[in-house]
């Protein structure tokens, strides 16, 4: 079933390469709608990350039993994807957005901790998010007479102010939800952590892509950011627009990065990662420059590698350990060594560390601020990188360091070979990004024309340009391989000496012997220490679930409210009627 | 001096007041009364005071029954037979909800010894 | 075939139902599916005719009784003989998996109500209107008491008490009318509305309003509804959802443009069909019982409808058509399930629906759910659309904000319908589902399916039912006999 399913990826992926980038079918509905593909630079990127994620991730099933239904529902939320990317216009968009929702609902409700709670969040945000872009795509509509992406572009323009901001707004809220902008998030952490463990990586690392992939369409192609700058006025060297979204994003990324720290939970941190990293993204898409667009895309490239290397790194640790908490794990790193080094590459990277692709695209994210000269936003984007360590250490240290929380794990093997492909082939591109980030240049300028902006200059592969200067990953890299390469060699020299595997006892004690049921494990407290910091404990104490939760006991209340009309009494229900009539007569006539 | 009473406007005015007086007994029934036969009965003093009026206000003096024996060819002087076609048909519709209404009513009583139609709500939220 | 024969036949079969009885049940059974599939094959004939078409009895017209088929009654004709054909086909097995002492009676009343409510909307004459409206009114009484058992019996007696109500303040509207104009021909009135003093006419249109205002469920006269869903049988509800709701609304709003009220009371019913789906789509939240729940249900998408019938603008109407026929389909699969799984839980709580073990029920209770709620590549989508794209067009964007706002509070319940169906900790029963149910509920969703990925197919019948709707000239022509 496996290669099948397998083969069945591969198909989109062949499908989309041989039409070259040239891919403009339609197909007439009724008078009023037509679907329609055109494929565009960018949405050829998104579709061909999107596709290789799923190839992917479907390499990891194999050592999984999965049933044919799951298979099947996935294919069709990666053939959705495909549909919402080469779209060309909103019909197109919307239908394969709403397959997306609903095939992953059904893929999510698979999973055996799922209740029915977190599914209910995740589908009423996810109709929430749809249903605001389908109030946006028919007030466009209205004015424009088309769906038509292209159409809708050049009646922009002639758009009453109001209904323009309106669609901004409504557009960017839809996609805000899915990429899980803080305040709209309230999904995202359950439904992530709760999924089946290797569709979280697919819900991370692709499907909230998709929120970006809106913003994109939205603010480069429909509106322009030309248009945006003209709507909103200038603001240092940025747009007013982008601005907002800046704050927006820090915000959200500061916010995310310091829950992401005290969580117990491994998916629930990666979910928080996943919020914060989205947050530099969206920081800096409504810029309106060339390097604000090209940091966007690099770091959503770089995201989703990363994501996906670590939610199957930790699938695979889960599948094998049945723990999924740190507090329960700890010490697997003379087990499942492997793992711990793909893990280890990924943090690198997810750190924006030199020499991988991560440090390139924050290196891209730092540029696009600078050169917009939004010094507060570059310097709140710089704590919650700093602050993002905490919790990369925490993800290494708990899983792979210190010492097993529990017998079974000191017997722990490596973790099957189908999980360990596509981790490697992902820290293969992490370091590739890393060595060559120029090359990306190649990629994004088709896209930056096609925002009508300034293209980036390319001078080779290994060579990132940008406004404040270039750095060479090619050569970081291969200073770092000879340093490291020297560590390792002297930690291997001490290593053969030291003791191999570790007791889960074996450590000191000031006299109070730790029974079988104290923590002993570093990773179970991380973390908490940071409540004592007033500014992290206002963050950390602040959530958006009393708002949800009052909407939904409010909600509630007044469908018991509204209720109690109905009880039953046909002879009040009777006299009503009759009274109703007299006051609609006595208003008609009057 | 009854010769008042034999003008089309008297009959018409005494027809309507008639009516609208019953129909308002029907109403009153309608707005009061909370046993299952009294309502049905209510709704039927409030048909066939609508009847009344329709049929009333299409009477004028002078005029016969529209029944053609075939002896008399023409159609003068004849009532306005539609009224009549009509309000004959509304009868036994409502003849036939009554009738249907009681056994309903009566099933009803059978089985649970209710007849308030406000203690009828079983059915509720 | 004449029009007359959509009346007679059903009644006819009604009044020989007994006799069927003797010759055998299924001879009972199978008389009621050659009745709908000959109406429904007829009707698919007639969508290959030049309409409208007329079939008169008696006099000429204006003057005595003629039935007038246009593009807007022969959607609805589509939906009603297809829905009675569905469910005269899914009665085959209900009465064979369940007791069926009470068969001949059911039969009777739903040739009946097929006779009633086809006659509603083929008759060009105010007061035969009248008389089928009460001929369907008398029949979806029997219908939800014909069990006789307490809950139906309360429910019949319920919709005996307000039908008389309706049928009340209809009579003095046509007896306004009569008065008035001395006619009681739709296509006189339609010609000589505007002469009548306006006094009298606001009167008569809400007479008009309320009596088949209240038969079609709209807010604030819909208290009785959800207790008639509640106590009737499964497929009776699909018949009241699917059939009987749906021929109200056809007079309501036939009568509401023909007679150019559209002028003077767009907003009020707008805003009457707005509350209805935000009431009892937040009532539908608080739900226990699963018939009451999809009570709520179809009370809100008939407030849609409502609200986008009454709009004046040709796209919406054509959306709300387009939604109106695929809110049809849906819920009668939905309650054709769900009588499936009443009959075999013998329960009514909303968590039988997470009891039972079936692939292709689970499967096609989902289609019906995403369908109504509107989300593609179901049927639902493609007349939500339509409706919101009409909308913007007029630039009334609170009605959009409005639907979607609380389309948002539908899929709440729904949604909790599907997880407790998709819990795998409940413990499942698995449920016989009967082969003529396969077919059935196959062929509903497969339409369903077709609908949403192929819309064309009901847009163009939609569109022709539009322009019917508010360009009646050829109608009037027919219902006057000026064309003929």
């Amino acid at each position: 079933m496996n290669s099948i399913f397998l083969l069945l990826n591969l198909l989109p992926i062949l499908f989309l390469y041989q039409f070259g980038g040239d891919l403009h079918v339609s197909l007439s509905l009724t008078k009023e709608f037509t679907l329609s593909l055109s494929q565009t630079p960018l949405g050829t990127f998104f579709a061909y990350l999107s596709l290789i994620s799923f190839l992917l991730v479907t390499i990891a099933q194999k050592s999984k039993k999965t049933s044919f239904s799951y298979y099947a529902l996935q294919f069709l939320l990666s053939i959705a994807m495909l549909a919402i990317v080469l779209a060309g216009d909103f019909i197109t968009f919307f239908i394969g957005w709403e397959i997306m929702t609903w095939s992953s609902y059904f893929l999510i409700s698979k999973s055996s901790d799922i209740d029915t709670k977190s599914l209910q969040k995740y589908i009423l945000f996810s109709l929430a998010s749809a249903f605001s872009l389908i109030a946006g795509m028919v007030i466009a509509y209205s004015f424009a007479n088309s769906f038509d992406f292209n159409v809708i572009q050049n009646s922009f323009h002639t758009m009453p102010f109001n209904i323009k901001v309106a669609l901004i707004v409504l557009f960017s809220l839809s996609f805000f939800t899915k990429a899980g902008v803080i305040g709209l998030h309230y999904w995202v952490v359950d439904t992530y952590s709760k999924a089946p463990d290797l569709f979280s990586s697919i819900l991370s690392a692709v499907m909230s892509k998709m929120g970006i992939y809106g913003l994109f369409l939205v603010y480069g192609h429909l509106v322009g950011y030309a248009e945006l700058k003209d709507m909103f006025g200038v603001i240092l060297n940025g747009t007013d627009f982008g601005y907002v979204l800046g704050w927006i994003g820090v915000i959200t990324s500061i916010i995310a990065t310091f829950k992401a720290i005290t969580q117990d939970e491994v998916k629930r941190l990666l979910a928080y990662s996943s919020i914060a990293q989205l947050g530099y993204i969206i920081a800096v898409i409504g810029m309106g420059t060339s390097f604000g667009v090209a940091g966007a895309m690099y770091h959503t490239l770089i995201h989703t590698i990363i994501k996906l290397l670590l939610f199957i790194n930790v699938a695979a640790i889960v599948a094998q350990t049945g723990k999924n908490k740190f507090s329960e794990l700890g010490g697997l790193i003379y087990r499942t060594p492997v793992s711990f080094v793909m893990l280890l590459i990924g943090i690198i990277a997810l750190a924006g560390m030199p020499p991988l692709g991560g440090f390139a695209s924050k290196f891209m994210l730092y540029n696009a601020a600078i050169d917009s000269k939004f010094a507060l936003i570059l310097v709140g984007m710089l704590f919650s990188g700093a602050a993002s360590f905490l919790y990369c250490y925490k993800l290494v240290y708990g899983i792979y360091l210190g010492h097993p929380t529990s017998k079974d794990l000191e017997t722990q093997k490596e973790v099957p070979i189908s999980y360990l492909i596509p981790q490697v082939i992902l820290a293969l591109l992490l370091v590739a990004t890393g060595a060559f980030p120029g090359a990306f240049i190649k990629v994004i300028n088709p896209i930056l024309i096609e925002f009508s902006l300034n293209t980036i200059p390319y001078t080779s592969m290994g060579v990132m340009q940008s406004a404040v200067g270039n750095f060479n990953g090619l050569f970081i890299i291969s200073a770092f391989v000879v340093i490291f390469v020297f560590i390792l060699l002297l930690i291997w020299r001490i290593k053969s000496k030291a003791k191999n595997n570790l007791n889960r006892f074996d450590i000191s004690y000031c006299g109070e012997v730790p029974s079988k049921n104290t923590q002993l494990h570093y990773g179970y407290g991380f973390g908490t220490d940071l409540y004592r910091i007033k500014f992290v404990n206002a963050i950390l104490k602040r959530s958006s679930s009393p708002f949800y939760e009052a909407l939904a006991t409010q909600t509630k209340k007044t469908a018991g409210l509204l209720s109690r009309m109905y009880y039953g009494n046909i002879h009040n229900t009777m006299i009503i009627i009759l009274l109703f009539f007299s006051a609609l007569y006595f208003i008609g006539v009057n | 001096m009854l010769d008042f009473f034999n003008s089309n406007e008297t009959i018409h005015f005494i027809i309507t007041v008639g009516s609208m007086l019953l129909f308002t007994i029907g109403l009153y029934g309608i707005f009061t009364q909370k046993n299952l036969v009294k309502v049905l009965i209510s709704f039927d003093i409030m048909e066939s005071a609508l009847f009344l009026f329709f049929i009333g206000l299409h009477y004028n003096f002078g005029l016969v029954a529209p029944i053609v024996d075939g002896s008399d060819k023409t159609f003068t002087n004849m009532v306005d037979p539609v009224p009549q076609a009509m309000i004959l048909t509304t009868i036994v519709i409502g003849l036939a909800v009554l009738a249907l209404g009681l056994s309903f009513g009566i099933e009803y009583f059978r089985l649970t010894g209710i007849n308030d139609i406000s203690k009828m709500n079983e059915l509720r939220d | 075939m004449s029009l007359g024969y959509y009346f007679l036949l059903p009644v006819i079969f009604s009044f020989l139902t007994p006799y069927f009885r003797k010759l055998g049940t299924s001879a009972l059974r199978g008389s009621s599916v050659f009745l709908t599939f000959i109406l429904f094959v007829q009707t698919l004939e007639y969508t290959g005719v030049s309409l409208p078409q007329i079939s008169q009895f008696s006099v000429a017209p204006p003057i005595g009784i003629a039935f007038v088929l246009d593009n807007f009654s022969l959607l609805f004709l589509l939906i009603f003989t297809f829905s009675g054909f569905m469910v005269s086909l899914y009665m085959l097995w209900y009465f064979k998996a369940n007791d069926n002492t009470n068969e001949t009676r059911f039969y009777v009343f739903f040739n009946m109500l097929l006779a009633g409510s086809i006659g509603m909307i083929l008759s060009c004459d105010i007061f035969n209107v009248y008389i089928f409206f009460e001929i369907t009114g008398i029949s979806s009484y029997a219908l939800a008491a014909y069990n006789k058992d307490k809950l139906g019996l309360e429910a019949g007696i319920k919709y005996l008490i307000i039908g008389s109500i309706a049928s009340i303040f209809i009579v003095f509207a046509i007896m306004l009318i009569y008065l008035q104009i001395g006619t009681v021909n739709i296509g006189l009135i339609a010609q000589r509305y505007s002469e009548i003093d306006p006094k009298i006419a606001v009167l008569i249109a809400l007479m008009l309003f309320i009596g088949f205002g209240t038969k079609a469920e709209l807010f604030p006269m819909n208290f009785w509804a959800p207790d008639i869903y509640q106590g009737s049988s499964s497929h009776v509800n699909g018949l009241f959802s699917a059939i009987v709701a749906k021929s109200y609304l056809f007079v309501f709003f036939h009568l509401f443009y023909l007679f150019g009220l559209n002028t003077k009371y767009t907003l009020l019913i707008m805003s009457l069909g707005a509350i209805t789906f935000l009431v009892s789509e937040f009532t539908a939240l608080n739900q226990k019982d699963i018939k009451r729940l999809f009570a709520y249900s179809t009370l809100g998408q008939l407030g849609i409808l409502f609200m986008a019938l009454a709009s004046n603008s040709s796209d919406t109407i054509s959306g709300a058509l387009f939604h109106l026929a695929s809110h049809s389909i849906s819920k009668l699969l939905i309650f054709l399930v769900l009588g499936i799984l009443i009959s075999k839980f013998k329960s009514t709580k909303i968590t039988i629906v997470g009891d039972f073990k079936s692939l292709f029920l689970s499967i096609v209770l989902i289609i019906g759910f995403l369908s109504i709620l509107g989300i593609p590549p179901f049927s639902g989508f493609i007349g939500k659309i339509l409706i919101l794209k009409g909308f913007a067009l007029s630039h009334n964007y609170i009605a959009i904000a409005f639907i979607l706002l609380v389309s948002i509070v539908e899929a709440v319940y729904f949604f909790r319908l599907i997880a407790l169906m998709l819990d795998k900790k409940r413990t499942k029963t698995s449920v016989p589902v009967g082969f003529v149910n396969y077919i059935v509920l196959s062929v509903l969703a497969i339409l369903i399916v077709l609908f949403g990925v192929y819309p064309s197919l009901l847009t163009h019948y939609t569109d022709l039912a539009t322009n019917a709707l508010l360009q009646p000239h050829s109608y009037l022509q027919f219902a006057l006999g000026v064309g003929l």
